[in-house]
């Protein structure tokens, strides 16, 4: 049954192929047809999922490269096709018909309401939990829900790597016996120690209920904790990110400098986490200079036109992405210009809605540097009525059905610096439309 | 005016952008030339609720949803005062499960989430009401519903949707309902001058 099972998903890999498709449908298929089918394969020694609200692609996608970079060989799932399916399609391509993977490490990124189906097969030696935040309300609900979601069936074994910042990942400790490696970003030139945002997940201490003490945060409710009441306070961590540097995309991490690959907060954390369950590996080169090699410094911003624009990179329907973005826009100097929109939200449900949006916190970007806003695409009559609640008059919104439209009212504006704040799927459009060709 | 909004539970309550709600009144009775006050009430034996114009309570997580329900009853007197006096509460979500003692409507717990996009007609408002469902707890039945459901799930098993008791108004709607319906908004914020106005003489 194996064999058949194996053969059978092989062909359809093989005719996906031909079509450019076919990344789920195989998996799907093989699942259907044999139940055990995980159970079946023989799988390498080191087994990492890596999972959260969001990040999980780039911290994947890291712990490729350095991997790949020292030597090892690795079956990923690179497609993004993180449910059953798409994982299932990634281990058949990779073993031979009698079910053995011929890889050094599998690495699977993971939806969060997936991972519960795959664990007790897969037995994971690492699960890395990049976070967990409010996120795709109409499937996964809230927090406490998703966390129960990929705690269900985690094996004792499996080594958990998570965000000693994040006071809500302290819950794995109180659910679980496992072994959890903290990391963590120590206090640093963006830190702030009174609290900007709303909305946020955690507030109150685990154990008593009060409301926790922040020495520094680094943003929403991530930072140096402590309860006043109990005995509840920030973990010690194995991997503390230091002196980060956003302009030129560094941090200090066990003495030496490396790059995050990017200029935004959430570039930090997921290489923190990715460097975490690296070095707990115990690679057979530097861990260090191969992080540097794969992961280069590539900033948000461009030069085009006279002016600076930073595409910044959010993900629909979660708050926490868009507010670390506008954190960041909020805190570029000068006069500027901002352009907020998307294609679409979802593409797993047709539900419509937009609660998201306001626990994004625009108050942030509503100060003397602001010019104009443009907000673009299908949903931005209800993006410019978020704006106006966090105070921004409506004659410096402008509403727009796509980029090509806005692209010369912005060039021919005051403003010499322009912040998109954009789904992932305006980020092309965005810099097709500004950029220069040369 | 000087007008008083209350957030109950703001910190443990504030799941679905719901703060909105508040942000959305305090806006609009701006713009009308009042001035706003708001509070986070974090436990109501602290606060005066009778200070209050329009108190509101959004949804939460279980953790936050029993606290709620704990200090709520602990405060009953001032709730049951608070409602009688005919001024305004909204409560929206699943937050509809914290008034569990109070015995004003009975509720039914599903194990899974009723998620939904909803389009619905209310007496309160000429304009249809656009929303969204996400939440464990429905109301059973209500004499007094607030919504005509056209989409999405009624109180069970019906088409009419949430509790009305004088200016209390309880819905499973989520979210920031009122920084999206316009002529709702409208309504709870005319119903609070006129309720200011009559209190003040």
């Amino acid at each position: 049954m194996k064999f058949i099972t194996i053969l059978l998903a092989k062909f359809f890999i093989f005719i996906g192929g031909i079509f450019g498709k076919g990344t789920n449908f195989p998996g799907t298929f093989a699942y259907k047809f044999n139940k055990k089918i995980l159970r079946k394969i023989e799988y390498p020694l080191i087994r990492i999922i890596v999972t959260g609200s969001s990040g999980k692609g780039s911290t994947t996608k890291l712990i490729n490269d350095v991997l790949v970079e020292q030597g090892y060989t690795v079956t990923y799932n690179s497609s993004g096709a993180n449910m059953v399916g798409g994982v299932l399609t990634t281990i058949i391509k990779d073993c031979n018909s009698a079910g053995r993977m011929s890889s050094d490490v599998l690495l699977l990124e993971m939806d969060e309401r997936s991972i519960k189906f795959v664990y007790d097969s897969i037995m994971p030696t690492h699960v890395v939990i990049t976070n967990l935040t409010k996120d795709q309300p109409p499937r996964q609900h809230d927090v406490e829900f998703v966390l129960e979601e990929v705690l269900k069936k985690l094996p004792q074994s499996s080594c958990i790597i998570t965000n000693a910042d994040d006071p809500f990942m302290r819950n794995i400790e109180y659910k679980t016996s496992n072994t959890i490696e903290y990391y963590s970003l120590a206090r640093n030139q963006y830190s702030y120690s009174t609290q900007i945002f709303e909305n946020l997940n955690t507030y109150h201490c685990l154990y008593c209920g009060s409301l926790l003490k922040y020495e520094y945060y680094n943003i929403e409710s991530l930072g140096k904790y402590h309860c006043d009441r109990c005995h509840m306070s920030y973990k010690k961590p194995s991997v503390i990110g230091s002196n980060l540097d956003l302009e030129n995309g560094t941090m200090m991490i066990d003495n030496a400098k490396v790059s995050i690959g990017g200029d935004v907060l959430y570039h930090a954390y997921n290489t923190l986490a990715a460097f975490t369950l690296l070095k707990k590996l115990n690679l057979k080169n530097d861990l260090v200079n191969s992080m540097n090699e794969v992961n280069k410094f590539v900033p948000s911003y461009f030069h085009s036109h006279g002016k600076t624009f930073y595409a910044l990179n959010c993900k629909a329907e979660n708050a926490s992405t868009y507010n670390q973005v506008v954190f960041k826009a909020s805190n570029v100097s000068g006069l500027k210009d901002y352009v907020i929109g998307w294609k679409e939200i979802s593409r797993r449900y047709v539900h419509f809605d937009l609660s998201w949006l306001y626990d994004i916190e625009f108050e942030l970007i509503n100060d003397i540097n602001l010019n104009m806003v443009y907000v673009c695409g299908i949903d931005a009559e209800n993006i410019k009525r978020r704006l106006i609640l966090a105070g921004i008059k409506e004659n410096k919104i402008c509403v727009a059905k796509d980029l090509n439209s806005i692209k010369n009212s912005v060039l021919a504006s005051n403003a010499n610096k322009v912040c998109g704040i954009l789904n992932f799927d305006y980020m092309e459009p965005f810099k097709n439309v500004f950029m220069e060709v040369e | 005016m000087n007008i008083k909004l209350g957030i109950l539970y703001p910190t443990r309550l504030s799941l679905y952008g719901d703060n909105a709600n508040v942000k959305a009144i305090k806006h609009f009775l701006r713009k009308r030339g009042n001035e706003i006050t708001v509070d986070h009430i974090d436990d109501v034996s602290k606060y005066n609720l009778l200070d209050y114009d329009f108190i509101y309570m959004g949804s939460g997580m279980d953790s936050g949803l029993k606290f709620a329900e704990q200090n709520l009853f602990e405060n009953r007197n001032k709730i049951y005062e608070y409602i009688d006096t005919g001024r305004f509460f909204l409560i929206t979500g699943n937050a509809l499960s914290a008034l569990y003692h109070f015995k004003l409507y009975d509720f039914i717990t599903n194990d899974d989430y009723y998620v939904s996009d909803v389009v619905a007609k209310t007496s309160l408002c000429k304009e249809p009401i656009r929303a969204f469902q996400n939440t464990k707890y429905l109301i059973k039945d209500s004499d007094s519903p607030v919504f005509e459901i056209e989409q999405g799930y009624g109180n069970a098993g019906t088409k009419k949707e949430g509790f009305r008791k004088n200016n209390l108004i309880v819905t499973s709607l989520i979210g920031p309902i009122l920084a999206i319906n316009d002529g709702l908004l409208d309504y709870i914020i005319d119903g609070i001058l006129e309720r200011h106005e009559y209190n003040f003489k």
